[in-house]
Parts: structure tokens; C-alpha cells; sequence
């Protein structure tokens, strides 16, 4: 006990012990400055600043009028942190009491029920620690969000996140692709510039206080998003929507598999429409195909590429118009003997246009005879088959064209005609556009533009080209073209007021068991018609195909009604004035398939 | 003169006598101040510092309280400009799905429109497109999409990109 009248010796002990109180405080700063710096600091850090990822905008894909095609708009995602219901604490609820009443919101079915409730479940994570964070439903419309909010459930929350839409419904669904509910895109345009579009996330960073208030000299950092640049197509939304709306039409009416358009124009390549329909294999109902088959999908292209041959022969100068050749109705020619579609006689004088207009196949195999087998090779690969476009699109086929001295037997005159030789529908219109450009080759394209992200529209390069035909080539094929709208099998594709070129394709299709007949003993075929419009001044290049058609399954038939149709609508779209000459065909056509 | 002088107060003085006055007042010795007068000055000095003091807190109170008021405010505003991004990014949405063209041939078809069964062209005359061309200064029959012009459409939404785009 201390003793009055010593006040020395208790200020030396107060002193003392005053020294070891702030000494010791001394050491245990130490200690934390020293040994648990870092982790106290970054404690310290989280408990007083936060960092919000802030979301980029998505790019959005325009047609080539500025219209929508597809973009990213805001919804509410529905959380929940599963340790509200965790059972630490007396009083809390089950994980079914509060799974069922978001389920009965949410409109799920029993089996989405379930998921959720394993979804809700609370449950630790690999690191340990309880599961925070778990999705109720994402990019929900605010009319849901809020009957869930008036839920009340406690440790149920929602935020705002972009979701991907395509307004005009399956409109180029297959060209377009789509993309996964974090943004990224997983097929079509959407993934093959997937880069451009997504931009860069951002980032605020702020230092709160009480109630998550910003402190305000705090520290407040933000990195801004960066949003996606935008893609203006050289697809037209309304031609692309009439067209598949068309090939609905028609391929229910010829009962086919399915079919594809490609409409492109002429000078630029640009593509003004692709679509792909194919028959739904539960209902029967053709739909647009989520698959763009007109660049992924190969087939026998048959007639149409005749116009290649035909071209070859003149620009080798092994025809000229108006040159005859016998051309037989059936002829041998390896170990096979080849017969034309159409009765002829076997001493019938054909010149390049009878022979395309007719659609002969002997004809066409005395042609490519001439021209030869490496110069065929050549003109074929010129045209563009057996190379993939330069569209690039995700999972784009080349086709099969095998080098030309690989061509076996009857290979060596069969792809004159189009089979021995598979092309996608975007080749083979690009072949036909060869003629219609002049002799050039034009690469088709479908990105016109990008806008970034000041705003500001960067033109896309104009496409590739090369010459392949002369001028006067290009211009005797294009009269031998209008030839078969004219006189020939082509009679079908005429379009009032406009002269049209173009040529017909009846090919078989190969089976899955290496021939042309199926298991039954059947023939399938792919009917086409490819042309270009108006022929005295080409604007437009337009393909065709159907793919099985039941009944009549000549292209002349089949595809070139379909052509007319939509060939029509492109040039009311395009603003395409009538030829002043009309259709441009002498007055006493012959016509017929 | 020592500290201890100089920091004394000043020595208290007598009146001093009129000029021209017959006799002098004989003059009072000099003294200190007294220390109590000493201690009520520095009692005001010592108010008037912590007056001081409390005015400088209660400036820098208020200051603050503005601050956190400006703040507040700031981040208000950083909600109504997130919450008007949302809501033109919503309505833009709105926009493109009613405008889809399968909605509007829908749409048509339910007021009993129909689907033209031919296709008639007018010809305009010369003087017809010479006033076209004067008036809007373009020329006709180029498509809207042509490859030598700009989108259309999209030159509004360049303008509000970098507005709506990256902002926090």
C-alpha cells in the first residue's frame, strides 16, 4: 500500500509504469507496422474503399441503314447471399422458404424449381469461406425484378446488367451469331469480332463511409469503360427479312429440305441480304436456320457453273459467239456415257449460248475438253471456289475443289458442270457476280463500317479484287446469259422491266454413303438459279438454292420463281430503275427448262 | 532595456499639465501594472484565442458539412445520369423492336393492309429531278444505303455514343 507523504516514489512508479503502457503500445505498433503490415493495410483498404467494375457497352451491329440489328440493353439480375439462410442464427429461414416464393414469382417450373433451391443452398467455397453470391435469375425485365424486390426477402438483391437482343426475332439469326449472358459472343458476327464489339470494363474505385456514402475528400479513383465499337453491316434489314421470309415460303411450297439466298451488290461485293432457312425436323416448319449455311454448308453447284467453263472457253479463245460445235445428246467420254437432260439430236450445232442457254451438259464437257484440265483448274479457283471468301466468318468452308491434277476419269469433265466440285451459296454468287462486274472478281463483304467509341464511323476497306475475265469476255457472257432467261432454262427468272442474265442449277447432292442415291435408291438434288440484274447494267447479283426439293426439282422450276421475287423486292429497296429496254429478250423467245 | 521590461505593460502616465499652466502637479512615481489587470487581459487574449479556435472548428465544421452535402449531391446525380442511361438504353431498345419490320407487316396486315400484287414505276421528268436535286441536294435514285454515303441513322447516335458510352 502507498504511504501518504511519498509522492515521489508514486510519481517514479507512475512513470514507470506510464513508460511500460507506452512501450508496450510501442511494440505492438511495431509488430503491426512490421509483420502485419500488408495485411492490415489491405483490411483497412476493404473496409473503407470500394471497387465497382463498370460494365462496357457491348457494340451494336446496325444494317446498312443504321436500324438495329442487335444491342445490349439494360435488365435486372436477381442475387442472393445464401448466408441469410445458413442456419447461424436463430430465426432465419430455410433455403425453401425463401427458394419457392422466388420460384412462384419467377414463374419456374418444377425442375428450374429444384435447380434453384441447389443454386440457394448455402455451401462453403474451395477457399473456405461461405458462398456469398449466387444467381436467382439474370436479365429479367423490371416488371419481375420488382415483384421479387416486393418480396421482401432479406439477402435477396439485384443489380442492372446488359442483355443482348436482336430485335427483329431470328431475323440473319444465323449470320448474326449470339452471345453469351456475360457478353461475349459465341457464334456468327458476334464471335468473329468479338473483340471489337465487347470494349473494356472500367473501374471506380472510392473510399465510403457509413452507409456506403462516398467520403468526400476520400479517394476516388474511376477508370472509365471503354464501349465496343459498333458494326454497321452491308445487310439490309428490310431485304434481309422479305427474303427469308420468301424462302419460308417457297421452301414450304416445294416441300424442300431447305434453302439459301445470297444478294449481293455488284460493284462493292457488298451483301445485301443472306438467308438461310432450313425445315425443323420436330414440326416440319422451315425456320431461319441458326446456322448461316450459306457460308458453312457446301454443295454440288451443278449448272451454274457452267458459266465458268463457258467463260474459260471464250477467254482462252477456244470459242468465239457465234462458233458451232456438234455437241451430240449423249457422248462418251472416259468410261462413262453422258446423256443431256433434254432430248436433242446427236448432230446439233451448238454455239456458247445454245449450250449454256440449253444447259448441255455434253456441250459443256466438249468445252472444258478444250480448255483443258490445269486451265479449268485455274479458272475455277479465279472464280473463287475451293478458297474460303474473305468474310472470314466463323466456321466458313471452302468448299471442295481438288487440284486439277488430282481429277480422276470422269472428274476431269464432270466439274465443268458442277459436280465433282462442292462451293458454298456465298462462292458460288460471287462466281456469278464475276460476270456482271465486268470480269472482276469482287470479294463479298458484309461489315461496311465501324463506329468506336468517340462516335466517330471508320469506313471498312473496300473489298478485294481481281480480274479474271477480259471485259469482252464478261460482256459475250453476259449476253449469254440473258440468253437463258431469254430462250433457255432460265424463262422463270424474267423480271418485268428489267433484263435479267443468269443460269440454271439442277445438281444431285451426295449422300452420306458416298454416292448420289440414298439408302432407298433416291436422288436428291439442290435446285439454283444464279443471276445478276439488270443485265444492260448490273446493280444486283442474286443466288438461289433449295435444298431438296420434293416433286419439281429443276432450278428452273424451283428456285427461279424465288429468285424473281426477291429480286424484285432488292430492286425496289436499292432504288434500281427499270432497264430502259425492258427485259431485253428478242420478240419470239423459245424458252422451256 | 530587459526582457522583463519589455514585456511589461506600459507604465500607466498622469495627464500631462497644460501648456501655459502656472504650477505642475508633482509627478506620481512610476509603478508596474497591477497583476490582476495583467490576468484579466490575458483572460481575453486566452477567450478571444479559443473564440478563435472555435470559430476556425466550427469554419472548418461547416466546410466539411458542405463538402459532404456537394458530395451527396454528386452522387445523386451520378444516379439520375446512370439511371437516364438506363432508361435510354431501355426505350432505344423499345424503339428497335417496334420497329422491326416483321412488326409492322404484322401490324399492317391487322389494320387490313395488304400486299401490293404489282409494282408500278413513275417516271419523273427532267425538270421534276432538276427541282429535286435544287431542293434537297441530292441526287436521285442513289439509295439510302449506297456504299458512297454515310449510314444513315447512326449519325445521332455518334453524337450520343461518347455521352452514353463510357461514363461511369
Amino acid at each position: 500500500m502507498w504511504r501518504a507523504g511519498r509522492p515521489h516514489r508514486r510519481l517514479v512508479a507512475l512513470a514507470a509504469g506510464t513508460l511500460v503502457l507506452f512501450g508496450a503500445m510501442a511494440a505492438r505498433v511495431g509488430y503491426l507496422q512490421t509483420n502485419q503490415r500488408d495485411e492490415l493495410a489491405s483490411y483497412g483498404e476493404r473496409q473503407r474503399t470500394s471497387s465497382v467494375t463498370l460494365p462496357a457497352d457491348r457494340g451494336v451491329i446496325f444494317d446498312r441503314n443504321g436500324h438495329e440489328l442487335a444491342l445490349s440493353v439494360p435488365k435486372r439480375t436477381i442475387w442472393a447471399d445464401p448466408r441469410f439462410w445458413d442456419g447461424d442464427q436463430a430465426g432465419e429461414p430455410t433455403v425453401e422458404q425463401v427458394a419457392l416464393p422466388l420460384a412462384a414469382t419467377l414463374g419456374l417450373d418444377a425442375a428450374a424449381t429444384g435447380k434453384l433451391v441447389e443454386r440457394l443452398t448455402p455451401r462453403v467455397n474451395d477457399d473456405g469461406e461461405p458462398r456469398e453470391f449466387a444467381y436467382v435469375a439474370r436479365q429479367v425485365d423490371d416488371t419481375v425484378a420488382e415483384a421479387v424486390a416486393a418480396l421482401e426477402i432479406p439477402g435477396v438483391y439485384d443489380y442492372i446488367e446488359p442483355k443482348r437482343i436482336f430485335p427483329n426475332g431470328d431475323l440473319a439469326v444465323g449470320l448474326l451469331g449470339d452471345s453469351v449472358p456475360d457478353g461475349d459472343g459465341s457464334a456468327g458476327l458476334e464471335m468473329q469480332f468479338n473483340d471489337l464489339l465487347k470494349g473494356t470494363s472500367g473501374e471506380l474505385v472510392r473510399e465510403r463511409g457509413s452507409g456506403g456514402r462516398t467520403i468526400p475528400t476520400g479517394r476516388k479513383e474511376v477508370v472509365p469503360p471503354t464501349p465496343g465499337d459498333d458494326l454497321v453491316l452491308t445487310i439490309d434489314r428490310t431485304l434481309q427479312w422479305f427474303t427469308e421470309e420468301a424462302l419460308k415460303r417457297q421452301v414450304a411450297t416445294t416441300s424442300a429440305r431447305g434453302g439459301m439466298v445470297v444478294i449481293m451488290d455488284v460493284r462493292s461485293g457488298d451483301v445485301l441480304a443472306m438467308a438461310n432457312v432450313r425445315r425443323d425436323a420436330d414440326t416440319g416448319v422451315p425456320e431461319v436456320s441458326k446456322a448461316n449455311l450459306a457460308v458453312i454448308d457446301t454443295y454440288e453447284p451443278g449448272s451454274v457453273a457452267k458459266i465458268i467453263t463457258a467463260a474459260a472457253s471464250l477467254q482462252e479463245g477456244k470459242m468465239v459467239p457465234g462458233l458451232r460445235i456438234e455437241v451430240p445428246y449423249g457422248k462418251q467420254f472416259y468410261d462413262y456415257y453422258f446423256r443431256d437432260a433434254h432430248f436433242h439430236g446427236m448432230h446439233d450445232m451448238y454455239d456458247v449460248e445454245d449450250i449454256i442457254a440449253h444447259s448441255s451438259n455434253v456441250g459443256t464437257m466438249l468445252l472444258s475438253q478444250m480448255v483443258g484440265v490445269d486451265r479449268m483448274d485455274h479458272y475455277l479457283r479465279a472464280f473463287g471456289l475451293g478458297e474460303r471468301s474473305a468474310l472470314e466468318f466463323p466456321g466458313e468452308s471452302r468448299g471442295i475443289l481438288k487440284p486439277g491434277s488430282e481429277w480422276q476419269g470422269t472428274e476431269k469433265v464432270t466439274v465443268s458442270y458442277g459436280q465433282g466440285v462442292a462451293v458454298t451459296a456465298v462462292q458460288l454468287a460471287a462466281a456469278t457476280n464475276v460476270i456482271a462486274n465486268d470480269g472482276v472478281y469482287v470479294a463479298p463483304r458484309l461489315v461496311r463500317a465501324t463506329i468506336d467509341e468517340d462516335g466517330r464511323q471508320v469506313e471498312a476497306p473496300p473489298s478485294p479484287t481481281r480480274e479474271v475475265l477480259r471485259p469482252d469476255v464478261a460482256l459475250q457472257m453476259n449476253s449469254v446469259l440473258r440468253a437463258v432467261i431469254c430462250r433457255g432454262t432460265g424463262s422463270r427468272a424474267a423480271v418485268p422491266g428489267y433484263a435479267v442474265a443468269g443460269k440454271t442449277g439442277t445438281a444431285y447432292k451426295a449422300q452420306d454413303n458416298g454416292t448420289y442415291l440414298d439408302d432407298d435408291g433416291n436422288k436428291h438434288y439442290y435446285a439454283s438459279f444464279s443471276g445478276f440484274l439488270p443485265a444492260d447494267d448490273p446493280r444486283l447479283t442474286v443466288l438461289v438454292s433449295i435444298d431438296e426439293p420434293s416433286g419439281d426439282h429443276y432450278g428452273g422450276l424451283v428456285a427461279a420463281p424465288l429468285f424473281v421475287e426477291v429480286a424484285q423486292e432488292a430492286l425496289r429497296q436499292m432504288q434500281v430503275p427499270p432497264s430502259p429496254g425492258g427485259q431485253g429478250c428478242p420478240p419470239t423467245p423459245e424458252g422451256g427448262e | 532595456m530587459s526582457t522583463a521590461l519589455r514585456s511589461a505593460s506600459a507604465p500607466a502616465r498622469t495627464p500631462s499639465p497644460r501648456r501655459g499652466a502656472p504650477e505642475r502637479t508633482p509627478t506620481p512615481p512610476l509603478q508596474v501594472v497591477a497583476p490582476r489587470a495583467r490576468r484579466r487581459r490575458a483572460g481575453v487574449a486566452a477567450a478571444a484565442g479559443l473564440l478563435f479556435a472555435f470559430g476556425v472548428m466550427l469554419g472548418l465544421v461547416l466546410f466539411q458539412t458542405q463538402l459532404a452535402k456537394g458530395q451527396a449531391r454528386l452522387d445523386q446525380l451520378e444516379r439520375e445520369v446512370r439511371a437516364e442511361q438506363v432508361r435510354y438504353d431501355t426505350l432505344r431498345g423499345e424503339v428497335a423492336l417496334l420497329s422491326a419490320p416483321g412488326r409492322i407487316v404484322e401490324a399492317a396486315r391487322a389494320q387490313g393492309m395488304v400486299t401490293p400484287t404489282e409494282v408500278r414505276y413513275v417516271s419523273a421528268t427532267p425538270e421534276a429531278v432538276a427541282a429535286l436535286v435544287t431542293a434537297t441536294g441530292e441526287a436521285p435514285g442513289l439509295p439510302a444505303g449506297a456504299p458512297d454515303r454515310p449510314v444513315p441513322g447512326t449519325s445521332e447516335w455518334s453524337t450520343v455514343k461518347p455521352i452514353v458510352g463510357g461514363a461511369p
